[in-house]
C-alpha cells in the first residue's frame, strides 16, 4: 500500500502515461476541510465493464503484464477515499480517455498524509515518452480568505530546460517545483 | 510573508548558466544510463525517495554525463526499489533494495569507483561474462 496520497497519484499518472495518454491534466484544490483532486487523461480509456474491474485490486488489464493478476493503482486510491468518508467519480470511455475525481477530508483521522507534492510532480513530469502534463494546485486559507496557486506545464518546462533526463535538468526542475510548493505553504 | 516563486525565465537563465559548465566537462563523451523502476510496487517501496537521492548524489559529485530515466517495474518486485545502471566498461546491473543510503553507495562505488555493490545485485551480475556474442546464456541452454 502506498504511504501517501502523493504516491497514489504518481502511480495513477504513471498508468496514464503507460496507457498512451498524450495529455494529462491534474488539479489539486485544497480548501477548508476538503481536498478535491481531478485527473484527466486522453489515454486508452475503459468501457463500463473494465471500469468495474479497474477498482478491483485483483484485476490487471490483460497484456499489460503477462501473467499478472493484480492491479493496484486505482484500487489503492478508491479504497483510501472511501475509508475516510470521501467521494469519487470515475468516468471513462474506451478510446477517449479517463477522468477521476475525488474529494475527501484531509484532516480525517484515517487519511494518509498528502506526502511530498514537489517530489511527486517531479517524477510525474519525467517519465519517458512524449506527453503533455498540466498541473494546477491551489490552496485556500479560510482564516484570511486568500487563495494561493501555481500551474506547471511539461511543455513549458521542456522548453525552458531543453530536456528532463540529465542530472542538471532534474536538479533544476526539483528546485523550481520546491519553490512553487514553498510559495503555496508560506501563504 | 509569502515566498517568491521561481519563474520560467529564471529557470531558463539557470539552465543556460549550467549548460556552459556542462559543455566543458562532457568532452570525454562517455555517458551513464540509470533507470529507476517506478511501478506500483516501486512507488510503494520508496522509489520516489530513491530517485530524489540519486539526483542529489549525482549533483553533489557533479556527475553531469548521466541520464536518469524512469520505467515501470523492472521485474523484481520482491526487491524494490530497483535501479538499472549501464555505463561504459562495466556490466549492466540491476540493483535491488535501493534505499537512499544504497543509492549513495552505488554512485560512489559503482559509478565513480567502478566496483560493483555486490550485496544489492539482483540481476545480470556479470553480463560481460554471461553473454556469448549477442545471445544471453540462460539456464538450460
Amino acid at each position: 500500500m502506498h504511504w501517501s496520497i502523493a504516491d497514489m497519484l504518481l502511480d495513477l499518472v504513471h498508468n496514464s502515461v503507460q496507457a498512451d495518454a498524450g495529455h494529462v491534466r491534474i488539479e489539486l484544490r485544497r480548501s477548508d476541510g476538503e481536498m478535491a483532486i481531478r485527473i484527466e487523461d486522453d489515454g486508452k480509456g475503459m468501457d463500463s465493464h473494465q471500469q468495474v474491474l479497474a477498482i478491483d485490486p485483483f484485476y490487471s488489464e490483460p497484456g499489460k503484464h503477462a501473467g499478472r493478476r493484480v492491479g493496484l493503482g486505482l484500487p489503492f486510491l478508491v479504497q483510501t477515499v472511501t475509508t475516510v468518508d470521501g467521494w469519487y467519480r470515475l468516468e471513462s470511455e474506451a478510446g477517449r480517455g479517463t477522468t477521476l475525481e475525488i474529494r475527501f477530508n484531509p484532516d480525517h483521522i484515517d487519511c494518509p498524509p498528502m506526502g511530498d507534492v514537489a517530489g511527486m510532480l517531479a517524477a510525474m513530469l519525467t517519465f519517458s515518452g512524449q506527453y503533455e502534463l498540466e498541473f494546477h494546485r491551489s490552496v485556500r486559507a479560510s482564516d484570511t480568505d486568500t487563495e494561493s496557486e501555481y500551474r506547471v506545464s511539461r511543455a513549458e518546462l521542456l522548453h525552458a530546460l531543453g530536456e528532463l533526463e540529465t542530472v542538471e535538468s532534474r536538479s533544476l526542475l526539483r528546485d523550481f517545483l520546491h519553490s512553487q510548493e514553498a510559495h503555496i505553504s508560506s501563504v | 510573508m509569502a515566498q517568491e516563486k521561481m519563474t520560467l525565465d529564471e529557470l531558463r537563465k539557470l539552465r543556460d548558466e549550467k549548460k556552459h559548465a556542462v559543455a566543458v566537462r562532457d568532452s570525454a563523451g562517455k555517458t551513464v544510463d540509470i533507470t529507476v523502476g517506478m511501478g506500483t510496487s516501486g512507488i510503494a517501496s520508496g522509489a520516489k525517495e530513491t530517485l530524489q537521492a540519486l539526483v542529489a548524489e549525482l549533483e553533489k559529485h557533479k556527475l553531469t554525463n548521466v541520464a536518469v530515466r524512469q520505467s515501470g517495474g523492472l521485474g523484481l518486485e520482491h526487491a524494490e526499489p530497483t535501479m538499472e545502471v549501464r555505463m561504459p566498461d562495466m556490466p549492466p546491473v540491476i540493483y535491488g533494495r535501493v534505499t537512499p543510503d544504497v543509492v549513495r553507495r552505488i554512485v560512489n562505488h559503482h559509478i565513480i569507483g567502478r566496483e560493483l555493490v555486490d550485496e544489492h545485485i539482483y540481476d545480470r551480475p556479470a553480463a560481460d561474462i554471461l553473454y556469448a556474442g549477442d545471445h544471453p546464456i540462460v539456464d538450460g541452454e
